[in-house]
């Protein structure tokens, strides 16, 4: 049986996924080898295309870094499948990210890298990890998570990646650019499928917290969304899984988009995250994609400028450039006017989140609220084409008023 | 006379909301240089267009191109990587070495740059600069190499000094850089293998936060570092 027969089956679910052995790491290592039918042929030659992890060379300039040349995997039934450079599609600082060889399949191979599998503890937590996801199908079944679809081997038998889907689309980056990039990358688009997008990216989000999968890692790079506007989620192994056994947990952070008080007190990564951590992390998300990648925390106050640090240390210390009319602190540009023209409640739930819960986590915005706040916002730019632009030459005027009369208008406060 | 920008767009986009990275390149055009200037110029136009197509570097990065030979001379100011041409004319090499006064330029506009970039409330990545040579100084160099030597060895600095051939002074550019990022020799001719690993660098820094670019481990030199 081939890789890809195995991996159909698997797909289609027609075959569970192997059940985890409840091993220790050292004994999991001295398991006896299965019987490969051909054993990897790695060479030490180096093509690395991208950054390697952490470790300098003396002058600063770089490490010396060699994946294989090619690597042969196997399938939970052993169909190997070879894997070499020219099919790296991409590679993270995690692991290298394969398009298989494999015609009319669109998956992805995701293969860690030597370091991360050299580690038997990190893989056997890993591993769990993994199994942990593929036994939930309900999260399993979606189209838009990049969720593990089947565990691949080494000739050893030890797990050193899985397989998933391929999604196509740009990064959330990509809608970060300022609305003068924006526009040229995406003409047809404009603030309406922005809110759109940020709504869709909230729905997965609950989707998965309310299966017990918390996202640990709010690099807008993990966020794909493709031409008709739909959001996907890769870099699924980061996240934090919980199930009936316990919890999965992951160190992974972005460092500007963090919860400041994870950020203050690291060792609070080795414990769960709580949804109000993930709330803070979606809400950055929310606000960069409705203010084309503006950083909440990007605070500007040109009488002291001393005092104004990077988006990254404003979040830790709690500089918010948010506030009520002339109350806000952006830097230059067009972003007090791309604010102004939010609603009320938006306005409202980013300064829950951002001024009172930065220190409160109970007071951010839930991912509930957001839904409702978000599906409010389309509605309203919709009835009002004044609020679609994301170059507005001015602010809205505190007497304007706009276009209430559209069915299901509820009154919400601030609007 | 380089000049491959005529800084039509030099000016800061406010509507951007990405933390800048600020690269000098600082180009040695001395006429020892002239059998290398084919390569040279078609790296950097390479290097142009990579940049350019880089999602992250492309809001990021904002290029200055300096050359020295008798003179030192501002080939083009801080521009968006995005607007510069990707197809500039060559330069063109003659004359001897004014390194010193190519670092005294590139110390005052970076200065200046980042002054820019504080004043309007950006944030910006610690700044890129590019030095390349197949010499030395034949001018004074000491004071203007003294800003961004220090500024390197404080880790405020990406420096690499990269060297072409083997009549570079290499004593003095020992002394140029900082202490913990010194020169490097390039391998023959592999100027685009060197620009390559830049763009790759410079990517994976502006896909980063500000607060962890020094977490960020650039990719294998050594297809062009002769180590
Ligand atoms: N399912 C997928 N569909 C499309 N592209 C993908 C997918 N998974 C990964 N990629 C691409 O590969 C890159 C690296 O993937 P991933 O984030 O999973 O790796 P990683 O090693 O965990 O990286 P990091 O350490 O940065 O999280 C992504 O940024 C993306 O470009
Ligand atoms: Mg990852």
């Amino acid at each position: 049986m081939n890789f890809l027969t195995v991996l159909k089956m698997i797909l289609g679910d027609s075959v569970p996924l192997p059940v985890p052995l409840p091993v220790k790491p050292d004994s999991a290592a001295k398991k006896p080898a299965a019987n490969p039918k051909s054993t990897p042929k790695t060479t030490s030659k180096s093509t690395p295309r991208q950054a390697a992890p952490a470790g300098n060379w003396r002058n600063g300039i770089g490490k010396k870094c060699t994946p294989p040349d090619s690597i042969t995997v196997y399938s939970p039934k052993n169909s190997p499948l070879k894997l070499d450079s020219a099919h790296i599609k991409a590679s993270g600082g995690e692991g290298i990210i394969y398009t298989p060889p494999i015609n009319n399949a669109d998956i992805l191979v995701k293969i860690y890298r030597n370091d991360a599998s050299r580690n038997r503890e990190k893989m056997h937590e890993l591993k769990k990890r993994i199994y942990a996801m593929s036994a939930l199908t309900e999260v399993k079944k979606q189209p838009c998570f990049a969720w593990p679809r089947m565990p691949v081997f080494d000739a050893q038998r030890h797990m050193i990646g899985f397989a998933m889907n391929n999604f196509n689309g740009t990064s959330f980056l990509s809608l970060m650019g300022g609305s003068r990039d924006f526009q040229r990358r995406f003409p047809q688009w404009d603030r309406l499928t922005l809110a759109q997008i940020a709504l869709d990216f909230i729905r997965k989000l609950n989707f998965l917290a309310k299966h017990g999968v918390l996202v640990n890692d709010f690099n807008p790079q993990n966020f794909l969304v493709d031409d008709t506007g739909k959001v996907s989620f890769i870099d699924c192994d980061s996240f934090q899984i919980s199930d009936a056994g316990g919890c999965h947990i992951t160190k992974t952070f972005f460092p500007s988009h963090i919860a400041p008080e994870l950020l203050k007190d690291k060792s609070a990564l080795t414990q769960p995250r709580g949804i109000h951590q993930l709330e803070f992390g979606a809400a950055i998300i929310v606000f960069q994609v409705l203010m084309c990648g503006l950083h909440p925390y990007n605070y500007y106050d040109p009488s002291r400028q001393s005092a104004c640090g990077t988006p990254d240390e404003n979040l830790l210390h709690g500089r918010c450039p948010l506030g009520i009319g002339a109350g806000c602190r952006f830097p230059s540009g067009n972003w007090y006017n791309l604010w102004s023209w939010l609603t009320g409640d938006i306005k409202g739930a980013f300064i829950a989140t951002f001024r009172d819960g930065h220190g409160n986590p109970a007071a951010r915005t839930t991912l509930e609220a957001w839904e409702k706040h978000l599906i409010n916002l389309c509605t309203v730019i919709k009835y009002n084409p004044e609020r679609r632009t994301l170059m507005p030459m001015q602010p809205k005027s505190s007497d304007y008023i706009g276009n209430r009369t559209f069915p299901d208008f509820k009154k919400t406060s601030g609007f | 006379m380089n000049n491959i920008n005529n800084n039509r767009y030099a000016n800061l986009d406010v509507n951007n909301p990405a933390p800048r990275c600020p690269v000098i390149l600082l180009l040695d055009t001395s006429g020892s240089m002239c059998n290398d200037m084919d390569e040279l110029n078609a790296a950097l136009r390479q290097f142009l267009r990579e940049t350019a197509a880089d999602e992250a570097a492309s809001r990021s990065v904002e290029l200055e191109v300096i050359t020295f030979d008798n003179s030192a001379e501002v080939a083009m100011p801080f521009t968006a990587i995005a607007d510069v041409d990707p197809e500039p004319d060559p330069l063109v090499s003659g004359g001897i070495t004014a390194m010193g006064a190519a670092l005294q330029l590139a110390t005052e506009h970076l200065r200046e740059r980042r002054k820019l970039y504080k004043t309007n409330g950006i944030s910006s990545y610690k700044p890129w600069v590019i030095l390349m040579t197949d010499g030395g100084p034949n001018d004074d160099w000491e004071s203007a190499a003294q800003e961004m030597r220090e500024r390197g060895e404080r880790g405020d600095l990406q420096y690499i000094g990269v060297e072409i051939g083997n009549d570079v002074d290499h004593e003095t550019m020992v002394r140029i850089l900082p202490e913990n990022q010194q020169p490097v020799k390039l391998k023959d001719k592999c100027f685009k293998q060197f620009f390559r690993w830049v763009t790759a660098s410079i990517s994976s820094v502006s896909s980063s936060a500000v607060s962890d670019q020094d977490n960020i481990c650039f990719g294998d030199p050594t297809d062009w570092a002769d180590l």
